[in-house]
């Protein structure tokens, strides 16, 4: 299996890479920083597993065919996509809606939204002629639930839900579904919530492994399922 | 910033049917049961800008897709895609050893073709594709307006980047089409084909072209063809990469089987098609290779009446489509080779 992981190197992102990884997956991992980017392919290699970092921002429209074309060179085709790259927003603390710049609203926006678009976009007509394809959102709590401080990001992860069930309205030869991990112990949860007890938390290998599982299960395309540990 | 479509919307493309002479919506012309066969191919951003060490500037079009540090290149002096590519002035003389600077980065002129003086292989000292992303466009056309992005020029199955140019006759597809064929039991497969530059502005190399290019047939094409075959479906190719692709196979091996191959096999028409039952193509003038390959489905009359009813179609990588199916005999699909 070849699998296209976005936010590849920190996080789910990279817990993901490694479980896949082990299990076998050839992966092609997506990030826009260079140094830890490279270090999560360092990482990722000494453990046997096949790994090609692509340095891009999914928030870039010119970024989107270098990622897809160095992946399809990498891996020939792609198999499952996992649109996990995202950004809170400004943070330390996190703005009431009524304080939030318009410009940085517009950045989750075009990280957690357009990204993912664009990217499925680009990937959308070649997946559907491969049986079996799947491409995979993350979802958030914050998605269902509004909180004071998290309306970009809620709004940006409810509208990641249903472009991940609009895709697969419109697209039955391609499984789309929604993972909510829950809380992890990730630097996103750590500008969010930086007081929070991080024992507390779930731990990003743990939510991985059971998002890898899940996708060994038939599950109906258009499903947002929420990482019960 | 960012890039606006230069493309037209794929309604506006008119589809001109060769077999009853008039021109008919694309969905009428298919039927259930029937293979569309596709390029996957994506589209590389292959037109590069490069400069000498004394300032000359000067454009690279990738021959083929880069391998590693290398890259094969054809290439072009000054200007840009607002003079037609015949009309560029001639690259720069070099000698291997030289160096040109793509973006800040060195890369050194491993080779010079000894018949074509453009034709280089350059090394880099970075990742080729990645510097071709980088600091490449699209191949750009004298006769399209606005400078063409990727997003323009990527068709929507585009998947490995091979191609030096688009796949064009699969512009006529977007997503609303695909599904809507889907519906009526239309089946897609793809194979993917490196589909190379169009023109070089060396006249003796335009002569050779096409040059080898590589095609890689999977084993799922197979198996779909042989299924609607046996169900009594036609094989429709869009575009002649997908006839040189599927026909280059057969001359190739004797059969149409799973292969990964350099395909320097050339359409004509005294090789009938032994796959395809039809295609979808571009308009082309008598005399070309695509005009006479087209014989191979239909007579030659036929083809000038519709060249004569469809003059006022547009031509060209962003023209409009003809269907031309097969009114002769089915050569059968396991034919050995001569």
């Amino acid at each position: 299996m070849n699998v296209l992981i976005t936010g590849g190197s920190k996080g789910l992102g990279y817990a993901l890479a490694e479980t896949l990884g082990t299990q076998g997956a050839r992966i092609a991992l997506v990030a826009r920083t260079e140094a830890p980017l490279t270090e999560a392919e360092g990482r990722l290699r000494a453990q046997g597993i096949d790994a090609t970092a692509i340095l891009g921002d999914v928030a870039h429209k010119e970024d989107i065919h270098r990622i897809v074309g160095l992946a399809h060179a990498a891996l020939g085709q792609l198999d499952l996509v996992i649109h996990n790259a995202a950004t809170l927003g400004p943070s330390g603390p996190m703005p009431l809606l009524g304080d939030l710049e318009c410009e940085a609203f517009e950045h989750v926006l075009q990280t957690n939204v357009l990204g993912p678009f664009r990217l499925t976009k680009a990937l959308l007509g070649k997946l559907s002629l491969q049986p079996g394809a799947r491409v995979v959102f993350l979802s958030s709590d914050a998605a269902v639930h509004a909180y004071p401080g998290w309306g970009a990001y809620g709004v940006s992860k409810a509208s990641s839900d249903h472009l991940m069930r609009s895709f697969a309205a419109e697209n039955p030869e391609v499984q789309f579904l929604a993972f909510d991990p829950g809380e992890m112990d990730t630097e996103m949860h750590a500008a969010a919530l930086p007081d929070t007890d991080r024992v507390s938390l779930r731990r990003p290998n743990d939510v991985a492994r059971w998002i890898a599982s899940a996708l060994a299960r038939p599950i109906a395309s258009g499903t947002r399922v929420e990482v019960t540990l | 910033m960012s890039p606006a479509s230069s493309r037209r919307p794929p309604q506006t493309y008119r589809t001109f049917d060769v077999a009853s002479a008039r021109e008919q919506p694309l969905v009428s012309l298919l039927r259930e049961g029937d293979l569309l066969v596709v390029n996957d191919s994506g589209v590389l951003p292959a037109s590069i800008h490069a400069r000498t060490p004394d300032g000359r500037t000067l454009e690279l079009r990738l021959l083929e897709a880069p391998s590693g540090h290398q890259m094969r290149v054809v290439a072009l002096g000054a200007g840009d895609y607002r003079t037609r590519t015949e009309d560029r002035e001639a690259a720069p003389q070099v000698a291997v050893g030289e160096m040109v600077h793509i973006g800040g980065t060195p890369a050194f002129i491993e080779t010079i073709d000894m018949r074509y003086r453009a034709v280089w292989t350059l090394r880099s000292s970075r990742p080729a594709l990645g510097l071709v992303y980088d600091h490449g466009r699209p191949i750009q056309y004298a006769h399209v307006p606005s400078p063409l992005h990727l997003w323009d020029v990527d068709t929507v199955f585009a998947g490995e980047p091979w191609s030096v140019e688009a796949p064009s006759a699969l512009f006529v597809f977007d997503h609303a089409r695909v599904r809507h064929l889907r519906a009526r039991g239309v089946r897609f497969a793809a194979l993917t084909h490196a589909a190379g530059v169009s023109a070089t502005g060396d006249a003796a190399l335009d002569a050779a072209l096409p040059l080898a290019e590589r095609t890689r047939i999977p084993p799922s094409l197979v198996d779909a063809v042989h299924t609607a075959r046996a169900e009594g479906g036609r094989i429709i190719g869009v575009g002649t990469t997908v006839a040189r692709a599927l026909e280059g196979t057969v001359h190739q091996y004797g059969k149409l089987q799973a292969c990964d191959f350099n395909n320097t096999y050339r359409l004509g028409p005294s090789a009938p098609p032994q796959v395809l039952d039809g295609m979808l193509t571009g308009v082309h003038e008598p005399g070309t290779s695509h005009f006479e390959l087209l014989q191979a489905f239909v007579p030659r009359d036929q083809l000038l009446k519709a060249r004569a009813l469809s003059q006022h179609y547009l031509s060209h990588e962003f023209g409009d489509t003809w269907f031309v199916s097969a009114t002769k005999p089915r050569v059968p699909l396991q034919a050995t080779r001569p």
